[in-house]
């Protein structure tokens, strides 16, 4: 078989996996991912010579592409949202609740597919030529950066209550309720990032999934249980046979405005360590004043699928070689690319990726629909939570289910006292902002974990 | 039935007694009623912090329990990526310094185990902390590293130490060649 056929064969497979993926509430690529890894280095795996590591460039870019347009599904349809489409939920909630979470759906894969077409072509093309220049200008100020996005996310958290009654203790703490649990989410995350990345008590087999038990507990699972607990008409999905709303109208300009916030947000998680695609998406929605539920959600689905495709792309960018997020880093203890072929094998895989889940975007959600229905979501997140608890306690065992435990009641805080769940991405922010900086080591010193 | 109420349903915004909208205070302005969340929020209220707090305390607990692990360098494996690890064996050859306008900013040298060779590296500011202090060792001093280990695509390991205090000499040979740093 040739390399072309090879990949094309290969990303309509990855395409057809990370799509199925993403419909499953609660399960990430990045987990599934880490599977293939470790069964890719198992004794008498393909790693010991029946198929080329370079197979799992093109294999890995579908699943992830796939994947980014995609878990939408989940994030909207059963209010299951991974770290990247945080902020589809409340206005997808809303079009769900009126009946119209198709619309919403699409409007978030228009978003992604514009967001695809700019990293393919323009990011492609531009992207070898100046990314690596513009990265070895910013790559002394990274730590500067990242605690200016980090006092932005801080900042930025108002309270929302203390506005009515007799003042008073009583009004300041109900004032002060949100802004609090907000800061108190930051810095029990953070101290947890530190213990993990300075001494984690997962076993060292399992090193490699170190921060998966975290980001289980601080995301999925909060979500999960919630749904659960919800009264079952308000986690009722629409019937999947009604007739669909007519869909409101988007003008060119909040169509413009809302792919032009998510390809700057998408862009700026995808290039800057640590930053995640949801902060991405947070920064973009906040420089360009989106106010508009419908460029909104365009602008969150550009941004999803530009920091996922376009940060696993610049790890075979020439000239930068950059591993950025999960993908990036999982990629890179498998494969090397070094060539502009590896590059375009990549790139044509992101493309069918994008292309098949795409296509596949219309009957999947009106199969999960119907699944939804069928189960109810309440079962459908318990079930889902069982997939993510199992994954985490086969992956690393006890230590692993602990740290999900603990890692689940700090995410639980955002949602039950009002405040963002962002900050629950302190995780990584602050360690990581800290051993940038040259204070991680006083840091950990201090805590005790040396 | 409540004249103040007339379509939406009885919320966390509503009284729970009169059912009249009192928004989010947290006593009704009518009745007295107090009429602070459902019962189930204010437990996943408190179970929340509890499990937060005790969570983060067992996990730490159990984190300074667990040091990094002693492995052998034959047994690294690519799943062990970015874990910490505990290496002892003999330094193989002549570290090699980097220096960027005067500072060192890496250093990085190979140590032998017996069973396989692993490159030990350190970044600014764990590098100029190493030299410093004079804890850069010689070639055939036997050292203990502890770091995270990072296995490259082509299966070859090397561990970077995350502190100077990771890197113990055990033993200088008196046989030991006497070079300097490569720079």
């Amino acid at each position: 078989m040739t390399e072309a056929a090879l990949t094309i064969c290969l990303s309509l497979a990855g395409a057809c996996v990370g799509g199925l993926l993403a419909c499953v509430p609660g399960l990430h690529v990045y987990n599934v991912l880490a599977l293939l890894l470790a069964a890719w280095h198992a004794p008498g795996g393909p790693a010991a010579g029946t198929l080329s590591a370079w197979a799992f460039l093109p294999l890995a870019g579908a699943m992830v592409t796939a994947y980014a347009v995609l878990n939408t599904l989940p994030a909207i349809l059963v209010s299951a949202p991974d770290e990247s489409t945080l902020f589809t939920v409340l206005p997808g909630q809303r079009y769900l609740l009126e009946g119209r979470a198709p619309e919403a759906v699409s409007l978030t894969a228009a978003g992604s597919a514009a967001g695809l077409c700019m990293v393919a072509v323009p990011g492609a093309l531009l992207g070898p030529r100046w990314l690596p220049a513009l990265h070895a200008v910013l790559r002394p100020h990274m730590h500067w950066i990242l605690w200016c996005i980090i006092a932005f996310m801080l900042l930025s958290e108002w309270p929302r209550g203390g506005t009515t009654g007799q003042g008073g203790w009583r009004r300041l703490a109900d004032g002060w309720r949100s802004v609090g649990a907000g800061l108190l989410t930051f810095l029990l995350s953070g101290l947890l990032g530190f213990v993990l990345i300075y001494r984690s008590p997962i076993a060292h087999a399992a090193g490699f999934q170190n921060l998966m038990p975290a980001f289980v507990g601080l995301f999925t699972l909060p979500w999960l249980v919630l749904n659960a607990l919800a009264p079952p008409d308000a986690s009722a999905p629409p019937d999947a046979r009604a007739p669909p709303l007519p869909a409101e109208p988007v003008g060119g300009a909040a169509w413009i405005k809302g792919i032009a916030a998510g390809v700057a947000g998408g862009g700026l998680a995808a290039f800057l360590p640590v930053v995640s695609g949801g902060i991405g998406g947070f920064l973009a929605g906040h420089a360009t004043a989106l106010r508009d539920d419908r460029a909104f959600l365009v602008s969150q689905g550009a941004s999803k699928s530009v920091y996922y495709a376009g940060g696993l792309l610049l790890f075979a960018m020439p000239g930068l070689y950059l591993p950025r997020g999960g993908g990036g880093h999982m990629l890179r203890g498998v494969c090397a690319p070094g060539t502009w072929n590896d590059y375009h094998a990549l790139l044509a895989s992101v493309c069918i990726g994008g292309a098949v889940s795409l296509a596949a975007l219309a009957p999947l959600t009106r199969a999960l629909l119907r699944l939804a229905a069928r189960l109810g979501c309440r079962r459908l997140s318990l079930l889902a939570a069982a997939v993510a608890v199992g994954l985490v306690a086969a992956v690393t065992g006890l230590p692993g289910c602990l740290v999900m435990t603990a890692a689940a009641g700090i995410g639980l805080l955002p949602p039950v006292f009002g405040s963002r769940r962002m900050n629950a991405l302190g995780v990584i922010l602050l360690p990581m902002a800290c051993g940038m900086s040259g204070v991680g080591e006083r840091a950990a010193a201090a805590l005790g974990l040396f | 039935m409540n004249p103040d109420r007339t379509v939406s349903p009885p919320s966390d915004a509503h009284c729970p007694a009169c059912e009249r909208f009192i928004g989010p205070a947290p006593a009704c302005g009518y009745c007295g009623c107090d009429a602070r969340r459902a019962p189930l929020r204010r437990a996943l209220r408190l179970g929340a912090l509890v499990l937060a707090l005790a969570g983060l305390g067992f996990v730490y607990l159990l984190a300074r329990r667990t040091g990094p692990a002693p492995v052998a360098v034959e047994s690294i494996r690519p799943t062990m990526n970015y874990a910490a690890l505990n290496v002892a064996g003999s330094v193989a050859g002549r570290p090699y310094v980097k220096r960027v306008r005067g500072r060192v900013d890496y250093l990085s040298f190979t140590l032998d185990d017996g069973t396989g060779r692993l490159r030990v590296a350190a970044r600014a500011p764990v590098a100029g902390q190493l030299v410093d202090r004079g804890l850069l060792p010689r070639k055939g001093d036997r050292v203990q590293a502890a770091g995270r280990v990072h296995v490259s695509a082509y299966g070859r390991p090397s561990l970077y130490l995350m502190s100077a205090r990771h890197l113990q000499r055990l033993t200088r040979p008196e046989a030991a060649s006497r070079g300097g740093p490569a720079t």
